[in-house]
């Protein structure tokens, strides 16, 4: 392993407040070149706070952040950049309707006034091959998945010239193979030596800070904010442990016990109640032949009181069959039936929360009782114990933070976004939840408390369809496991049989019969110099 | 990206809008009491604050969140007024003869003065109040209809008509056959830019600008070339016949040019208020907001914004038969003056809610009303419309700084 260098970026004694609020406190922070530092704290720890004022979105209101041992003011996005930081954010910081070229020079440190597209489409395409995250420069990334979008952030940060790789939750939106190899890539750049596109200066010609050619260019510091404990232990070579906006741990590779990690950041250990499937009763919802976007002629039941996983990597069809069961997309072709209740009775948790089932500038309340309009009142007015009573519940199955009503959903943390409408969904008592992604971005306590109560929905004899990209929650949780690949269902496995090797391998494109993995696969991080 | 406005959601003061979005004017529930259950568990959970925190007290929390939004409200409103007044006193000093204070004394005297000054600035408020409203029920479904303009010619057109129609029958008749007939109007002229909007996603605010430039042109082909034209031979202006005197509206301050669609106003901001306070109103907010969610809670998000255009364009209508039997008591070309346009920009400056929106209008009739009379003293009228145009600019500044500091 590469000596850990001098620190690329400190944090010393930063401080910050929203309000009465102290969301940082003192914290001391610093990442050196070659190494990957994992900074890891449950929903509210100050990770978001932190990256922000990495990222030169937030200002510290004490406190110093240096780069390269000199005092820095980033007091925007760009002086971050050109500090050489990039930051890849958790809700991505891409303009939809432009390529991956045009968001390449969207904003560029130095980019000077010529549009170079071709040049700039040239530049991923060779950081991708040198980097194995490839993806088509010239497709709006709005038509990308979130994997390949993510995917567009890091090489725009590497083809920006960072020397520090700053990741929020990066692995929250991939499969378990896409994010292994995430983490053999980010090994590889903090290792270096050898960066750049083979054969060409990084930041293209003639413009850009100085082009740096690969063989002299110094290895990355990577800081890779998670709450995934695997990732910590696979990946990082010091872990630094916040809670409530304090350090509370602070190690080096291999020198601290999972429990340990654990207790530092939630002060108890997490541990989801197994579930203990019971008979699967009437079927809630029947596809035939269904086909939509990327879903062909795909066949499913699900019945009351089972938990269906739903595997995959990311794009292979989920969103088209998450849109399929909660009946809110019509099938190309095919059928699909709800054979008991309407809309109204599917408590549905899109992947997207804040933009599929969120208001956000309305206030919690409102978005409490979002999905029962029909209920709380007449042309006379708004039933008020009613709404009082929805809203309570909404807030109180999952405890948003803090329990004001009248707040904007807004003012919410994302991770109480997510428990709003995970907790007005679930309130429901629905026939059938489908439920995307449902713990992503959530802390381990949060998570299992989102898992409990969709295994409690299923106990109440709804039918429960999770789809996730975190294979061990749905091995966790469901009875049965389906696994997408291209649009088709290649593997419907019941519990027992449903093994990590055996789903991983299904996940790309393996049947049923032949379970072994495939030999190209990348090797896992651990097995990484 | 998404703006997260806190992070470390420990006491819920923290999430108390700097900005006046809570007061949006909806009753809220009940303070909830903080669940003890969820925490119990957890007695080192981040989430809850400390048991003598004043912080965690929600009636504290509401008290002081309604506080801040009242003085938000404040800021937003005091701020740009002084603004606009100061670029007033200046524009008066630097560019004119005139002196500036007794300037602007002048014009709000001749606005605010008197029984009849008061009466002038209320006729003018009328349409415009009429307009804000009804944009407050379209600007919440996220529907732009700047067709106001159009919309209120057409009302006055159709309510025209039905006076022909229906001939003389008592004048309360044909004053409802009037309203009705006026808000048919309206809603017809944005039929097309509601059908092309749901259907092919055309902007409605390039199609009803679109409308308001063709209906110029058409409003003086039906005074100048139609039946619809004064019929007296000496008329080869675009206007129409002189309303039968009967058919005026009657003054509501004897003396003064104030007349009965002032009770239009106050009913419709009454009848909006409530709206807003209903679920009907609620699925209109949601369907502004975010339509995918409000179809998720079996809301159709196009066949609501449809409705939300029509009713916007039907008020406006009925701007134009009030000002029809109210004001001008003929058809004219000039019937509109204009206030199509003001009438959005009062809804924007009363951030859709309708008591807000016919305050400014007031506020915008009384510029309007004093430029004209400081025009006598050699002040350009132009400078009532600066008085506007700064208090605009203003509210927006002020409140994109809240929304700033909010999220800083």
């Amino acid at each position: 392993m590469t000596p850990p260098g001098a620190p690329l970026l400190e944090l010393a004694g930063v401080d910050k407040a929203f309000g009465p609020v102290q969301a940082v406190e003192g914290v001391d922070l610093d990442v050196r070149a070659g190494e990957i530092h994992a900074l890891i704290g449950e929903n509210g720890a100050g990770k978001s706070t932190l990256v922000k004022m990495i990222a030169g979105l937030l200002r510290p209101d004490r406190g110093e952040i240096r780069v390269d041992g000199r005092a820095v003011e980033l007091t925007s996005r760009r002086r971050s950049a050109e500090a050489g930081i990039g930051v890849v954010h958790q809700h991505f910081s891409l303009v939809p309707s432009f390529t991956a070229a045009e968001n390449l020079m969207l904003g560029r440190p130095g980019a000077g006034r010529r549009l170079r597209l071709r040049a700039a489409a040239e530049e991923l395409r060779a950081w991708g091959e040198r980097t194995g995250l490839a993806v088509d420069p010239d497709v709006p990334v709005g038509r990308l998945s979130v994997g390949e979008r993510q995917r567009v952030e890091v090489l725009t940060a590497l083809a920006w010239g960072a020397r520090v790789l700053l990741l929020d939750e990066p692995t929250a939106t991939l499969s378990p193979d896409e994010a292994d190899r995430l983490l053999a890539v980010l090994r590889t750049l903090a290792d270096g030596p050898a960066r750049g596109p083979a054969g060409e200066p990084a930041g293209g010609p003639g413009e850009g800070p100085p082009p740096t050619s690969p063989a002299e260019t110094p290895p990355l510091g990577v800081l890779l904010v998670t709450h995934k404990l695997r990732e910590v232990e696979l990946a990082a070579d010091r872990v630094t442990v916040l809670r409530a906006g304090r350090v509370t741990g602070r190690h080096a590779r291999g020198d601290v016990a999972r429990q340990r990690l654990v207790a530092e950041m939630v002060g108890e250990a997490p541990a989801p109640t197994p579930r203990t499937g019971g008979p699967a009763g009437e079927v809630r919802v029947a596809l035939r032949d269904a086909a939509a976007g990327r879903l062909r002629r795909v066949s499913l039941d699900v019945r009351a009181g089972e938990v269906l996983g739903v595997a995959g990597v990311a794009g292979n069809g989920q969103t088209d069959l998450v849109g399929l069961l909660a009946g809110r997309t019509a099938p190309e072709s095919g059928e699909v039936a709800h054979p008991v209740g309407g809309p109204g009775s599917v408590a549905y948790i899109p992947e997207d929360r804040a933009r599929d089932a969120l208001a956000a500038e309305l206030p919690v309340w409102v978005n409490a009782v979002a999905t029962r309009t029909h209920e709380i009142g007449s042309w006379r007015g708004l039933d008020r114990d009613r709404v009082a009573a929805i809203t309570r519940r909404a807030i109180e199955l999952l405890g948003v933070r803090p329990a004001a009503p009248d707040a904007t959903a807004a003012h919410l943390s994302g991770g109480n976004q997510q428990r709003l409408v995970i907790g007005r969904e679930l309130q429901l008592d629905p026939g059938l939840v489908v439920a995307a992604e449902p713990t992503r971005g959530l802390d381990p306590a949060s998570a299992r408390d989102v898992v409990d109560a969709l295994g409690r929905a299923a106990a109440g004899g709804a039918a429960v369809v999770v789809v996730s990209s975190d294979l061990d929650e749905l091995l966790l949780i469901a009875d049965r496991l389906v696994v997408l690949f291209e649009g088709r269902i290649v593997a419907d496995l019941p519990r027992a049989a449903a093994t990590r090797d055996a789903v991983a391998a299904a996940m790309v494109g393996h049947r049923d019969d032949d379970g072994d993995r495939t030999p190209d696969l990348p090797a896992a991080v651990g097995a990484a110099p | 990206m998404t703006v997260e406005a806190t992070s470390t959601p420990r006491g819920p003061e923290a999430v108390t809008p700097a900005a006046p979005e809570a007061d949006d004017g909806r009753p809220g529930p009940a303070p909830e009491s903080p669940p003890a259950g969820h925490a119990a568990g957890r007695p080192d959970d981040p989430h809850t604050g400390p048991p003598t925190d004043p912080a965690a007290n929600p009636s504290v929390v509401r008290a002081a969140a309604h506080a801040r939004a009242a003085l938000a409200t404040a800021v937003t409103v005091a701020v740009p007024l002084a603004a606009a007044v100061g670029v007033f006193l200046l524009l008066v000093a630097a560019a004119t003869d005139a002196e500036p204070v007794p300037t602007f004394q002048e014009l709000l005297s001749s606005s605010l003065g008197d029984a009849d000054a008061v009466g002038e600035t209320l006729t003018r408020a009328v349409p415009l109040a009429l307009i804000g409203v009804g944009t407050c029920v379209a600007l919440r479904a996220g529907v732009f209809n700047v067709g106001g303009e159009a919309q209120m010619a057409m009302g006055s057109v159709a309510a025209y008509l039905a006076v022909e129609a229906l001939g003389g029958a008592p004048a309360p008749l044909v004053w409802l056959g009037g309203a009705v007939a006026a808000a048919a109007g309206g809603a017809l002229w944005a039929a097309g830019p509601a059908v092309l909007l749901v259907r092919r996603g055309v902007s409605e605010i390039l199609t009803t600008l679109l409308v308001n430039l063709a209906t110029v042109g058409i409003l003086t082909w039906l005074l100048q070339d139609t039946f619809l034209q004064d019929p007296d031979p000496a008329v080869i202006t675009a206007q129409g016949a002189r309303l039968d005197p009967r058919l005026e509206l009657p003054a509501l301050i004897e003396g003064t040019r104030v007349h009965a669609g002032v009770l239009a106003v106050v009913v419709a901001v009454a009848v909006t208020w409530w709206w807003t306070r209903t679920p009907s109103g609620l699925r209109v907010d949601l369907v502004g907001a975010n339509p995918r969610l409000a179809a998720h809670g079996g809301v159709r998000p196009q066949a609501l914004r449809i409705r939300a255009f029509l009713v916007a364009a039907a008020v406006a209508g009925l701007a134009g038969a009030v000002q029809l039997f109210g004001v001008s008591h003929r058809l004219t070309t000039g019937l509109t003056a204009g206030v199509g346009y003001s009438g959005v920009l009062v809804a924007v400056l009363g951030r859709s809610r309708p008591l807000p929106t016919a305050l400014f209008a007031l506020v915008f009739a009384v510029t309007v009303t004093g430029a004209e009379a400081i025009e006598l003293d050699g002040v350009p009228r132009a400078l009532g419309y600066v008085l506007q145009g700064v208090l605009v600019v203003g509210v927006a500044g002020v409140q994109g700084a809240l929304a700033w500091r909010g999220r800083r």
